[in-house]
């Protein structure tokens, strides 16, 4: 299985990608142990697209299928993915507080139908996307 | 680049980046350890049917444990792997695939049952194996 990062053209970006980038440059060991852990996970999926795990949600009533990392106490990363093919389609990455309020669910439930709207955009065209190293 | 949209003009890929730094195979070791083990640690206490509070009353700790076993976002004691090694039974072959290092666990164990050793002589064996290598 081949990983990549959806490219959006209408953002001009690769959203995971970005949600990545914002942990570099690399100032701290908690820093580096939240990249390294996320590609584990990633690498993990890329070695077992088939096999759940405990930081594997699929979710209900989207068509996406969620990697779970927590950063903090309270704050977990979500980052979405699907799978086309023989490829692992990174889509959307956000944080989801634990303890969160009705307001904020639905202000969530945007990224999970963001991603279902990626997943459609990507179908239509599957050369949008960048190589996951 | 496979991608071929001409218009796409993104930075380099940040965890090829990330790899750059001179600690990142020493992190990246661990999480694959941790996350081997959150793999393994789900799957056996699904193959039991056991709740994740079935679980963390086996090997005496919290349901919130469990779930940060499983998910890959604790690094775990000495202490706490014995009891999840008792706890879901986890083999030598379990234990090889999470620590990618268990050649010399898997020698000994085969070796051990040929020879009809007892656990002491496998340990002591192990010691005198380790102690020659170092020679």
């Amino acid at each position: 299985m081949e990983i990549v990062y959806y490219f959006d053209n209408d953002l001009n970006l690769c959203p995971v990608k970005k949600y990545i980038e914002d942990y570099l440059p690399i100032t701290s060991g908690r820093n580096l142990a939240i990249i390294t852990n996320i590609d584990e996970k990633i690498r993990h999926i890329q070695e077992n697209p088939c096999k759940p795990a405990g930081f594997i949600s699929k979710l209900h009533g989207y068509n996406s299928i969620e990697i779970k990392h927590r950063k903090d106490k309270d704050i977990v990363i979500r980052i979405l993915y699907f799978i086309h093919g023989r490829k692992i389609v990174l889509l959307n990455a956000f944080e989801k507080p634990d303890n969160y309020k009705k307001r904020i669910e639905k202000e969530l439930d945007k990224y999970y139908l963001l991603a279902d709207i990626y997943i459609e955009k990507f179908k239509k065209t599957p050369n949008f996307y960048e190589e996951y190293k | 680049m496979k991608n071929i949209n001409k218009n796409i003009r993104t930075a380099s890929d940040p965890i090829a980046e990330a790899r750059k730094n001179k600690n990142f195979l020493l992190y990246s070791k661990t999480a694959r350890v941790t996350v081997r083990l959150a793999a393994e640690v789900y799957e056996k206490r699904k193959q039991r049917e056991w709740t994740q509070i079935r679980l963390a009353k086996e090997i005496g700790t919290t349901q919130k444990v469990v779930s940060n076993i499983e998910g890959a976002d604790v690094e775990i004691g000495i202490g706490l792997l014995k009891r999840l090694v008792d706890g879901l039974t986890l083999t030598t072959d379990d234990l090889g695939s999470i620590f990618e290092s268990g050649t010399v666990l898997l020698n000994f164990n085969s070796t051990a049952a040929t020879k009809n050793w007892s656990k002491d002589s496998v340990v002591s064996g192990y010691a005198n194996k380790s102690a020659n290598s170092i020679k």
